[in-house]
């Protein structure tokens, strides 16, 4: 069954409808709290709403997208949404050791980042990035997103996806050099 | 099922929440194209005004007018069209970027495209009277003003008066400063005595001027000392 005769069915009953949840609450999670930075059980709430909204919007959902793309989009918007609700930027957190532990498996597959930076780490430092530069870095490493999905997802042209990716990957690369670079002078200090 | 799924469903269920009927998406759908269709529309008319008025324009003036070619186009385009060009324009370009796929495409492409299909209408809207209209509303509305004091400048080759007698090839003119000024004619220029009219052309000698161009101010101009 493709995403459109999913969605479809979706429509006709809630309880396919399920599915769906079942199927991308974890990504979306995921995503949500890696974007927010928010705990876990807000990260919960948030997915909540996204999954209610994207509900009342399944005849407006794009053939042409990925349901996965799609329902993205709407977790992207309702994080903003609730940055603007609370006038807040995201502040660096703890990650849930359940979608740590899930995120860590995955980084298995994402062959993009280099092997020497653990799941830990690598979270720890795209928290510190501006949320622009983390969501295009974790969409396309962590959630294989290629630049059509992104552009889809942030709502951008593909040019502007390739360039946002580009700038991530050298301010990450940069914010790690200063972190071990830091790390290094504590050393010798102590 | 999940915790998360069955509490959605249970959500969905106590809310009565619906999937909104595809129809209103179709609606909001066609109505940012309607949107984006008159914004292009609108861009295009503007244009064909301006176009219009450029095409009317006499540019042989335009080297001896205050500030040469560049202060010549800036007295005579209808800044209200430009501005009206400019909001349409920023209109399409985000009614174009909220239309479902519009993002898909770069700014610079959008304005572009927009702005080439804006010409094709703006020329299409020359065929019509519409440009003519808009040049008229801008006349009676919106005067051009022309600042009698910095256009008057005979060492530069313009001069702006009353035309107080033209007799033969020799005309009369009195300035706003109060001088008079012998024009000497060569040629047939469309103006009658008490014109107030634009002259070009050159100081012979003190107080005498050949003329290459002359004509009235145009009645949609408004006069500033």
């Amino acid at each position: 069954m493709n995403d459109w005769q999913l969605v479809q069915r979706a429509v006709q009953s809630p309880e396919a409808y399920a599915y769906i949840i079942e199927r991308y609450e974890k990504p979306l999670l995921r995503f949500v709290q890696n974007l927010s930075q928010l705990s876990y059980e807000d990260a919960e709430d948030i997915v909540q709403q996204v999954f209610i909204k994207a509900y009342g919007h399944l005849n407006d959902f794009d053939p042409e997208l990925k349901l996965s793309s799609w329902l993205f989009r709407i977790a992207r918007n309702e994080v903003i949404s609730f940055w603007r609700y609370k006038k807040v930027r995201p502040q660096e957190s703890e990650l849930n050791e359940e979608i740590m532990n899930e995120t860590s498996d995955e980084i298995e597959h994402a062959k993009l980042l280099d092997n020497a930076f653990l799941a830990k780490e690598v979270q720890s430092l795209l928290a510190l990035l501006q949320p622009e530069y983390r969501e295009v870095l974790y969409l396309y490493y962590f959630e294989d997103k290629n630049y059509d999905e992104i552009a889809d997802i942030i709502r951008s042209p593909v040019g502007t996806v390739a360039a946002l990716l580009s700038r991530a990957k050298k301010a990450f690369s940069d914010l790690a050099k200063r972190v071990n670079r830091l790390e290094a002078l504590t050393m010798i200090n102590e | 099922m999940s915790k998360l799924s069955k509490t959605i469903l249970e959500k969905i269920q106590k809310e009565h929440k619906k999937p909104t009927p595809r129809w209103m998406f179709l609606l909001k759908n066609i109505f940012i194209w309607g949107l984006l269709i008159t914004s292009v529309f609108f861009v295009g008319m503007f244009l064909g005004g301006i176009i219009l008025n450029l095409m009317s324009l006499n540019w042989e003036i335009a080297p001896r007018w205050p500030g040469a070619h560049f202060g010549f186009l800036h007295d005579a385009l209808e800044g209200v069209w430009i501005l009206g060009i400019v909001l349409a324009l920023i209109g399409s370009v985000l009614f174009f970027r909220s239309t479902k796929r519009g993002y898909r495409y770069g700014v610079s492409v959008v304005v572009s495209v927009l702005l080439l299909l804006s010409f094709g209408l703006g020329a299409v809207f020359l065929f019509t009277p519409i440009p003519g209209f808009m040049h008229e509303w801008h006349g009676q509305n919106m005067p051009m003003t022309i600042h009698m004091n910095e256009f008057h400048y005979p060492e530069k080759g313009r001069l702006i008066g009353d035309l107080i007698e033209i007799n033969g090839d020799t005309a009369y003119l009195q300035a706003p400063d109060q001088t008079e000024w012998e024009l000497w004619l060569f040629g047939y220029y469309p103006v009658r005595e008490n014109d107030f009219v634009l002259v070009f052309g050159e100081v012979i000698d003190t107080g005498v001027f050949a003329v290459t161009d002359m004509r009235p101010v145009p009645s949609n101009y408004f006069v500033q000392e």
